[in-house]
């Protein structure tokens, strides 16, 4: 069964069983309030009646006899007197009725047993659809005993309990009916975000991570419904994160592929053409000089893969205090081809938390990619300096430049803007990515700024060291 | 489907426990019922408020419950229902008999009501019937000259409850005393010990000549009030039930009437 | 939402239920009247009476018109006296009233009460035959009478009737003096000297054993008796000289019985005391219902006749005044006094009230009665028959 029935079952069964306790206890007390009151007043009719009947016979009795007639003249008269009310009484001698104004469906048994009961009692009889209090008293006139049995209807005061349940049941269905009613709505009302919340589930169980439940009430369901909205934007994001990991790897097995593809072809042209023996032997110098190029590429393609392999396994570095002039110097040692362009300065006192060699690679990835971009000026700037962040290294050339679409990918292994000239340039196009990790694991980050035929500049954030 | 089915079925199951419930006061109400009509139920016999002992006094008793139970409280007022005129034709003999009980009741006085009640014309009389009690209101002249009115009020068994009469006779407050105590012993109230003298506070309409001697006595126990004046010529005295409460209130309650 | 929200939200709409709920202010039954400002001048007349410019008083209550409520006033009375039926006058510091001492021959007493401290202090006490003048001084008629005490500056006067072996009767003005606190004849007037009213805001006064002098206005400052209507205008002293009288304003009333008519035929005149008129106000022919004079209010004469009609009729004109307020059953309200440019009337009441009481032979009675109330009401809206009245309301368990 759902929640909203289970609910509104709940409370309509508790309201119904609260409803008919309290009914019912109303009902008693009402009744009982009632009917003690019927009885006070009647045994205080019947007191009255009792002393009339003694005080207001006695004058009739002459020569100490009572008439029949004086009995019936004074039953007329009690009426007159007291207001009699419905009912009657009878006058008894010797359990043998004289005057009676009884109901005729008042058997003559139960006046006697009222008799019988004696002075201090009071019975409840009914008589047909009618229900008497019956009480008797001895009155004693002119040496001689009577009995004054008086009924006083009280049917009343069982049919207004009849009526006052009957009102009640009715009042009760009617608030029963209402209070369903207005259960349904409320309950129905309260759980529409659970609702809601269900519908996102099962969108999300689809796939779908886009649905909001967006409820604006502050209650319990309120703060569920606003705890699985942050969830599925967690979940979201992550699987926004794996879906862009998966396809980076995929270009990246491309990229290998088509990387590898390209030498192995010239290297299979090239080793077929010598296989078949029929080229003059400047051309087959040629053909080795190609294949041994191309095989160089590829070493060297592997070894900068294996490098990256090894630094993206790499969580963590060791850094040391090391002179940025050393590494530059060491950079430029490395490039002799390139040394002619380089223009370093930097303060030699400056000093920079770094893994030396992996610095001095990153240092000399970018200088060979700014020397590629045939800079107009035939030099490439690197500086060094302190700053608020620290030490920052910028390697700056007035070549070509990026175009802008390609600024967010040169990071990106094998991604290449020129891919023709950067193999005739012998390049990889692993070496900024190459960078960027380095940088990363010297918990820095790369920043490139490019004006396409203005040159390019490239900032390193350092952490400033002692020595 | 399966759900829905079972849904419909538990409202259906609870709907029928609710009428149930609901119903549940009338098999409850038969069964108080039938205990009712089968016990003999105990109820309260004697009248509360007044003591054991003026409870005992067949007289006292007949004051207070034709006051407290039937309500008529006419004392010195109204007449309520006039009766036969046959029951007028022993009435004075019946006075006479309670007057002449009384010690203080002298030949004098016999004489002057015996006078008076011959000198009220037939048709002047007025009686009432009061459950036990009965009135006679006679206008007659005192004088042969001055009406007024000659009251007196009998109970049944034949004790006089008040009287009220012109007299040319003076009486003292200790003639009053006198007369007090012989009502009381007439009647039997006698027996109860709790008469207190009330110093009566209310104020009369008093003339030049006029004089006011005023007597009251009154049982806490019984609730009864004695009183025995003589004002202006005429002596009423009697006897009415009175709460406490109520003789306080008399004490100050006479103010613009 | 925070736990007193909860509250608060709970509590709020309670309150305002709670709010709706009350008990609106009671105000007063049946007639919405504006609040007169109520703003009485002192009288300036010599005669006290039962209203001062605050109160009217009866025996035993005080009808206060600044709080519209009416409140018991019990003075505690030196041992062994009670008041009498008699009301009390104001003077607007002190109400004077009759005492008695039951049993005692000489036993009438006249008592003042400062309204300040409620302090009852004795200011004459009669010796053996001698009883203090009292009189319908105002209104209320038939309510009840009041002693007649008369302003002379700070002084109050009274009068005093004696009774003795070689004198016979006399009536004596008493004059008592705040500064010394005793009381001193200051003039014997006549035999027996009845009070019927006031002219000119003096005492008028005639000697019921020589009715035939005349009427006679007394002015309380010089004890000096200045002659209102002689004897020797002929017509005037023979309808209004000897009969009971009702003296208000300008005008004097009385019932006369025709001398030839033993069997009850009688005519009501009135005397205009500024001009001598003498006009006929009513009169009832053979086996009519003989005309009763009651009460004079601003000229206009209630008179009631003995099959219990009441009605008002102009001493000027002799007209019967029509539009006189009433109530649902016709009953002309009764004026009870008249202070400033309003009346105190009685209104009905329906609330009826068990009464137990000593009847004039002292026999307890007991009957119900409706409860009289009394309100305030501006003249000219009592004879236009405008029910615009206020009524006084009660406190504590004085009932009327």
């Amino acid at each position: 069964m759902k929640l909203a029935p289970k609910l509104v079952l709940t409370i309509l069964l508790l309201l119904g069983i609260l409803l008919a306790a309290g009914g019912g206890w109303l009902l008693k007390t009402d009744f009982e309030r009632n009917f003690d009151q019927a009885r006070t007043r009647n045994i205080l009719a019947h007191r009255r009646d009792t002393y009339s009947l003694q005080n207001g016979l006695l004058v009739k009795v002459s020569d100490g006899m009572l008439s029949r007639q004086a009995v019936v003249d004074y039953g007329e008269s009690l009426g007159r007197y007291v207001g009699q009310e419905e009912g009657g009484f009878a006058v008894y001698q010797n359990e043998e009725s004289l005057y009676s104004s009884l109901p005729g469906a008042l058997e003559e048994q139960e006046v006697l047993r009222a008799i019988e009961a004696g002075e201090e009692a009071l019975l409840l009889q009914k008589a047909g659809e009618s229900s008497y209090m019956l009480m008797a008293s001895g009155v004693q006139v002119a040496g001689e005993e009577y009995w004054l049995v008086s009924a006083y209807d009280v049917t009343g005061v069982f049919r207004a309990r009849e009526d006052k349940f009957q009102e009640l049941f009715r009042l009760e269905l009617a608030a029963l009916a209402l209070a369903g009613t207005a259960a349904a709505l409320a309950v129905n009302w309260m759980i529409r975000p659970l609702k809601k919340l269900e519908k996102a589930s099962r969108a999300v169980a689809a796939g779908d991570y886009t649905l909001s439940t967006a409820t604006k009430s502050r209650d319990e369901v309120g703060a569920l419904s606003r705890s699985f909205d942050a969830m599925t934007a967690t979940v979201r994001d992550k699987v926004d994160q794996m879906e862009d990991t998966i396809q980076r790897q995929k270009q990246f097995v491309a990229a290998f592929t088509h990387e590898l593809k390209t030498p192995m072809t010239s290297i299979l042209g090239y080793s077929d053409l010598l296989r078949s023996g029929e080229m003059d032997p400047e051309d087959q110098r040629q053909a080795v000089q190609y294949i041994h190029r191309e095989a160089l590429r590829l070493e060297m393609l592997s070894g900068k893969l294996m490098q990256l392999m090894g630094l993206v396994e790499q969580e963590e570095l060791t850094l040391e205090p090391v002179r940025l002039a050393l590494v530059l110097r060491d950079t430029a040692a490395s490039l002799p081809e390139l040394a002619p362009m380089l223009e370093i300065r930097c303060d030699p006192a400056l000093t920079v938390l770094a893994d030396r060699d992996l610095l001095a690679d990153l240092v000399r990835n970018l200088v060979v990619n700014a020397a590629r971009a045939q800079p107009k000026d035939d030099r490439v700037h690197i500086t060094a300096g302190r700053t608020e962040n620290g030490i920052v290294l910028r390697v700056a050339d007035r070549g070509r430049g990026i175009p802008e679409a390609d600024l967010p990918h040169i990071t990106e292994p094998f991604y290449m803007v020129d891919k023709s000239r950067a193999r005739a340039q012998n390049g990889s196009g692993m070496g900024l990515a190459l960078c960027a990790r380095i940088a990363r694991l010297h918990g820095s980050e790369l920043h490139f700024t490019s004006k396409l035929g203005q040159g390019t500049v490239v900032e390193l954030n350092l952490q400033e060291g002692t020595v | 489907m399966k759900q829905k089915l079972f849904t419909a079925a538990a409202f259906l199951a609870v709907f029928a426990f609710l009428a149930l419930v609901l119903a549940a006061p009338l098999p409850l109400m038969e069964r108080s019922d039938e205990v009712l009509y089968t016990q003999v139920m105990p109820r309260q016999l004697a009248a509360d408020g007044q003591s054991a002992e003026a409870r005992s006094i067949d007289f006292a008793r007949q004051l207070y419950d034709r006051d407290q139970l039937l309500g008529i409280k006419n004392y010195a007022g109204s007449i309520l229902r006039l009766t036969d005129e046959e029951t007028l034709g022993d009435a004075p003999y019946r006075l006479y008999d309670f007057l002449g009980q009384m010690d203080f009741w002298g030949e004098e006085e016999q004489a002057e009501l015996e006078r008076q009640i011959a000198n009220a014309p037939p048709p002047w009389r007025s009686a009432s019937d009061n459950v036990g009690f009965s009135a006679w209101n006679l206008s007659t002249t005192w004088d042969g000259e001055h009406w007024f009115s000659l009251q007196w009020e009998l109970s049944a068994e034949g004790q006089l409850v008040r009287m009220r009469m012109r007299t040319p006779l003076e009486y003292t407050g200790q003639d009053l005393e006198h007369l007090m105590d012989e009502y009381l012993a007439v009647t039997g109230l006698d027996a109860l010990e709790d008469w207190q003298a009330r110093e009566v506070t209310v104020q009369l309409a008093v003339d030049e000549q006029s004089t006011a001697v005023l007597r009251a006595r009154y049982s806490t126990g019984a609730k009864l009030y004695l009183y025995a004046n003589y004002v202006d010529g005429t002596l009423v005295f009697g006897v009415c039930p009175l709460e406490k409460e109520e003789l306080d209130q008399l004490d100050v309650s006479l103010t613009e009437k | 939402m925070k736990r007193n929200h909860w509250l608060l939200a709970v509590a709020l709409p309670l309150l305002l239920l709670a709010g709706c709920g009350a008990k609106e202010q009671d105000l007063g039954a049946g007639a919405p009247t504006p609040t007169p400002e109520v703003q009485i001048e002192e009288p300036q007349t010599q005669v006290l009476r039962s209203t001062d410019s605050r109160s009217y008083y009866t025996q035993n209550i005080r009808y206060d018109l600044e709080t519209m409520t009416a409140r018991a006033w019990r003075p505690e009375l030196p041992r062994g006296y009670q008041i009498t039926g008699e009301g009390p006058v104001s003077d607007g510091q002190a109400l004077y009233f009759v005492l008695t001492r039951p049993g005692e021959s000489a036993s009438e007493a006249l008592a003042r009460m400062p309204l300040e401290d409620g302090a009852v202090q004795i200011l004459y006490e009669c010796r053996e035959h001698e009883q203090i003048g009292i009189a319908y001084t105002d209104g209320a008629g038939e309510y009840c009478k009041r002693p007649i005490l008369l302003r002379s500056g700070e002084r109050r006067c009274f009068l005093v009737h004696q009774w003795t072996e070689e004198d016979g009767n006399s009536t004596w003005l008493y004059a008592w003096d705040p500064a010394s606190g005793s009381c001193e004849p200051v003039k014997r007037l006549g035999s027996h000297l009845r009070f019927w009213g006031e002219y000119q805001g003096r005492a008028v006064l005639e000697d019921s054993w020589e009715p035939e002098a005349g009427l006679f206005q007394l002015d309380a400052e010089t004890g000096e008796l200045a002659v209102l209507l002689s004897g020797e205008n002929a017509e005037a002293a023979d309808l209004f000289l000897g009969p009971p009288l009702l003296i208000r304003g300008k005008f004097v009333c009385a019932e006369s019985y025709a001398a030839d008519s033993a069997d009850g035929k009688n005519q009501v005149n009135c005397l205009n005391l500024e001009t001598g008129d003498i006009k006929q106000l009513a009169s009832s022919e053979e086996g009519e219902p003989l005309v009763r004079i009651q009460d004079i209010w601003d000229g206009k004469l209630r008179v009631r006749d003995t099959e219990g009609d009441v009605w008002y009729v102009d001493c000027a004109t002799g007209r019967r005044v029509e539009n006189v307020l009433a109530d649902e059953n016709g009953m002309l309200l009764h004026i009870r006094a008249q202070i400033g440019e309003y009346y105190l009337i009685d209104v009905g009441s329906d609330r009826w009230t068990k009464q137990l009481w000593i009847n004039e032979k002292g026999e307890p009675v007991y009957s119900y009665a409706p409860q009289n109330r009394l309100a305030l009401i501006a003249k000219e809206d009592y004879w236009a028959g405008r029910p615009d009245y206020r009524i006084f309301k009660q406190e504590g368990e004085a009932a009327e």
